[in-house]
């Protein structure tokens, strides 16, 4: 299609009358040849301006050393130097997995707890409306109030209640917060607390997506409930599950703000994400060039974890179908 | 053509056109957020400035003649036996060449152990003095006199500064006069500490307009100052705020490569602190023990062993006989909470031999010392002072060892001067009129000699006092909206006035960094509710401090919060032990180096050099 919109005469009607198309064609003003990609413009600028660009400087700038505080001086290419950086790099290796395991232990925890929450508040239950809005009220909260008031004050060692009821059942204080690998779980915990309940949320509308008639003719052949949940009700929330599993593991790898709150990446730098040693990297050091290395690690990191996700759901659905 | 068509062209006119306004709005936005109105940044702007032979604060030390006015000359305790003897008095070379930092004038060593007074004109004193600050304990605020007739209605002022109370409480306290003279709002922006210089860096890197007015510490001058991102001080403001009145050292730290972009609005300088009732009005209680153990006799500690053993003494027994076990000692442990400054007390403390003011990095070679034994012993020393702290410690900055220590959780603290005015304050205090204070431990054997690349022995022992953070300036961005205003607003925060009310007021982070606030000192400071001995003391060990010729200033070169968040993250994972401290100060170094690297070598090298010229 290269014109714009078609003309008010039909050409076989122009055929017909022997007059040649060209001459009864009606004239497109330029706008109106150019108005849909005009109305594009907008959006697809701002996906340029704001993602496309940014994706392609920084892969740029991984390659340069450049100094914000000097810009008289500058940039200077240095080649792989900073990527070759990340193989000698002990701090790297450290919060690469930190940043793994943030996503190994704390989406498990969310997708199982909020798969358990989705099926009970699935049932006929009383209060089941008043439930569903109180489960999702923590992810409405801010992050930083949610690491302040559940990680640093509820968990506070010395001042702490959860310490406090330790020390009531004649349990040691633990050091929530400021000893490997307590500190890593507390903020495992805050972040379950606040984001299981967006798996609750996806799984839910799964479920009542499910057809009641299914799940009654399943009740008929099957023997117990977890049958029916086995080979039923789980694989028809396959691709739910495959949604919010795979938002949340993104979404982890980027963790940062609860980091900051909690433990600064302490004790030492058993808590520090990648994220957060970009930022440190980047915005306090101004090593722009590193920290977009960093970064870049990040985003091949999210799409292996996203690819291997789809793909071990992908063999499950054939499984399942099979 | 029908009604229909009609229509249909109507409503694509009216698509056509919306698009269009919309692309027109969109593409404007776009153009003027990409740069339209805002400068660019200072690249024109020297990153070192250009060579000066005429170093801002190059004068004599002045407290060579230390006045003995001061209120606590006579009842100063006995000078520690460790302290350096005395050294001839210091004088910075006249025609110190710099491209970097100002030369700072080294503390003189005459009258070492008096306090730093003396200085100031009479008749500033004396207005201080005529102040009422009595109230100001439990928030009752003097009405403050103004320098200028200025009006600035409707301007604002967009303040960035440390999260309070402390640096950040001034503005809100006292700020609100200023306004009402003025006519002028002030619109405080506030970071948390671990963030302050980065937001502000961020800030003023994008060179558009974000602030007018900032607060930085004196080890960022480079980056600040260097960069290029401050105005210089205008000669009618310096002529308003008596320029001459601040200590040498604190004077120096307002200028780089010979011009004035600060207004030094707090002094800065580590302290130690001990509850006296318990360690000397009570000691004989507690001698018998702490002589059997450590083989002699208790006593405020002179030396990092001594405060070792005196921490691990006083933990986990009821030494308060409140009923419950009480700690040792608490200093900030947390990554992000000011570690670096105390694992820098003790290693320059190891470091520092008399005559050699390069304690952080060779400066033929910039290459740094982190890896020599005084550094990593210094390291060592506080991975043991985990233990002697209360739970939780590896948590803690000091927002959280200042209210521990004033609950009376622990017998010694270490901290800047926020403790001695802070001890006073009503709200937080339970130890008022129970504090003592000395100058940062010692050393009473051996320091490391780098040209030696050996320990030395220090028969009479030696302090090394460090002045950490340097303090806290007021600079104008050359970005800045407001400049007449900002300027009017921070010579009214840093005037001699307002500087004493400031220091009295307990929560306001700042400490005396006039002659003049000195010398109203403990008088000024017992009528703002404080105890006369609590004063005295503190007073007297600032004085020490600062006198002290074996001192050692801040860090002051481009990069310097680079150079220190990399000690900091790995000090703190030495002391959480997931590395040694030999391995956390080899990574240091490594990381210094790469810094260094990215700076260019050789201009970090001049910068070092001029920021030690004059030391000793």
């Amino acid at each position: 299609m290269t014109q714009g919109r078609p003309s008010a005469v039909g050409s076989a009607d122009l055929v017909a009358t022997g007059v040649r198309p060209a001459a009864q064609h009606v004239r497109l003003s330029w706008f109106e040849r150019n108005e849909r990609r005009l109305f594009l413009a907008p959006a697809v600028l701002i996906v340029l301006v704001l993602s496309i660009f940014p994706l392609f400087a920084s892969l740029a700038i991984s390659f340069l050393n450049w100094n914000f505080n000097d810009m008289a001086a500058g940039f200077k290419w240095v080649g792989l130097l900073n990527w070759g950086r990340l193989i000698s790099d002990e701090h790297f290796h450290k919060v690469f997995v930190n940043t793994l395991l943030y996503v190994v232990i704390g989406v498990p925890l969310q997708y199982v707890i909020g798969l358990v929450l989705a099926l009970v508040l699935h049932q006929e239950i009383r209060g089941r409306r008043f439930f569903r809005v109180l489960f999702l009220v923590p992810m409405m909260l801010s992050p930083v109030a949610v690491a302040y008031v559940l990680g640093r004050m509820t968990f506070n060692e010395s001042q702490g209640p959860v310490n406090d009821l330790l020390w009531y059942l004649h349990i040691p204080p633990v050091h929530w917060l400021t000893q490997f690998p307590t500190a890593f779980f507390t903020i495992a915990i805050v972040d379950s607390w606040q984001w299981t309940p967006f798996m609750l949320l996806l799984l839910l509308a799964g479920l009542q997506g499910i057809p009641a008639e299914v799940i009654e003719a399943a009740k008929l052949d099957a023997q117990t409930r977890w049958q029916v949940f086995r080979f039923i009700i789980f694989p028809l929330l396959l691709p739910w599950t495959v949604s919010a599993i795979l938002l949340r593991s993104v979404e982890m790898l980027k963790i940062m703000d609860l980091i900051v709150v909690i433990t600064a990446g302490g004790p030492g730098i058993t808590t520090e994400s990648l994220t957060f040693y970009a930022y440190q990297t980047g915005i306090r050091n101004l090593d722009l060039g590193y920290a977009s290395t960093i970064s870049y690690t990040l985003l091949i990191l999210a799409v292996a974890v996203a690819t291997i996700l789809l793909l071990l759901v992908r063999q499950a659905v054939n499984r399942a179908n099979a | 053509m029908n009604d229909n068509l009609q229509r249909v062209i109507r409503r694509r006119d009216f698509l056509r056109w919306a698009g269009l306004a919309g692309l027109s709005v969109t593409a404007t936005s776009l153009l003027t957020a990409c740069g339209g109105g805002a400068p660019a940044a200072p690249t024109t702007a020297p990153a070192a400035p250009a060579p000066t032979s005429a170093p801002a604060a190059a004068a004599p030390t002045a407290a060579a003649a230390a006045a003995t006015r001061a209120p606590a000359a006579t009842t100063a305790p006995a000078a520690a036996p460790t302290t350096a003897p005395a050294a001839a008095a210091t004088k910075a070379p006249a025609a110190a060449a710099t491209t970097g930092p100002a030369v700072v004038t080294t503390p003189s060593a005459a009258g070492q152990g008096a306090p730093v007074a003396g200085k100031a004109d009479p008749k500033l004193v004396e207005q201080i003095l005529k102040i009422n600050v009595k109230g100001i304990d439990a928030g009752t605020l003097p009405k403050l006199p103004m320098l200028t007739n200025n009006k600035f209605e409707g301007k604002e002022v967009i303040v960035a500064t440390l999260a309070g109370p402390p640096i950040s409480s001034p503005f809100q306290k006292l700020g609100p006069q200023w306004e009402q003279a003025t006519g002028a709002k002030i619109n405080l922006i506030t970071f948390p500490f671990a963030q302050v210089f980065e937001k502000l860096r961020a800030g003023l890197a994008t060179g558009s307009y974000a602030f007018d007015l900032i607060t930085f510490s004196a080890g960022w001058a480079g980056d600040f100052m260097g960069g290029g991102f401050l105005e210089e001080v205008p000669a009618d403001i310096k002529a308003l705020i008596n320029n001459d009145d601040y200590y040498p050292i604190f004077k120096g730290y307002q200028s780089w490569g010979g011009k004035q972009y600060g207004l030094m609005y707090d002094g800065d300088a580590h302290q130690f602190y001990y509850r006296r009732d318990i360690m000397e009005d009570n000691a004989s209680k507690f001698n018998g023990d702490f002589k059997a153990k450590y083989g002699y006799d208790l006593k405020p500690p002179d030396t990092w062993q001594e405060y070792l053993d005196t921490a691990e003494f006083f933990n986990g027994i009821d030494w308060s006989g409140a009923g419950r076990n009480g700690y040792g000692t608490c200093e900030p442990m947390a990554r992000g909470g000011g570690l670096m400054y105390f694992v820098i007390d003790r290693g320059v403390s190891y470091s520092k031999v008399k005559g050699d003011p390069a304690v952080f990095f060779d400066p033929e070679t910039m290459k740094p010392r982190l890896t020599e034994p005084g550094w990593i012993k210094g390291l060592e020393d506080m991975v043991k002072q985990v233990d002697t702290s209360p739970p939780g410690a590896l948590g803690f900055g000091f927002p959280e060892t200042r209210p521990i220590f004033m609950s009376g959780q622990t017998v010694m603290n270490r901290d800047w001067g926020d403790t001695f005015t802070l001890v006073y304050d009503k709200k937080l205090s339970q130890i008022k009129g129970k504090l003592g204070s000395r100058p940062t431990p010692g050393v009473d054997k051996q320091v490391y000699d780098r040209t030696k690349q050996a320990w030395v022995d220090v028969p009479k022992g030696t302090r090394a006092p460090y002045l950490a953070f340097g303090g806290w300036l007021i600079g104008i961005p050359t970005t800045a909206k407001n400049k007449d205003a900002a300027w009017d607003l921070a010579a009214f925060m840093v005037s001699p006035i307002t500087h004493a009310v400031n220091v009295a007021l307990p929560d306001s982070g700042i400490q005396p960094a006039r002659y003049s606030t000195i010398d109203a000192g403990v008088q000024f400071l017992v009528q703002a509710g404080g105890d006369e001995q609590d004063s005295k003391r503190s007073l007297d060990a600032l004085g020490e401090t600062l006198q002290n010729p074996n001192a050692v200033l801040e860090l002051r070169i481009p990069g310097q919060a680079d150079y220190y968040n990399a000690l900091d993250v790995e000090s703190a994972r030495a002391l959480s032990k997931e590395i040694s401290p030999e391995e956390a100060m080899k990574n240091v170094a490594q990381q210094w180096e790469q810094i260094t690297e990215r700076l260019g070598r050789d201009k970090q090298k001049e910068a070092y050099k001029a920021s030690i010229v004059g030391l000793q």
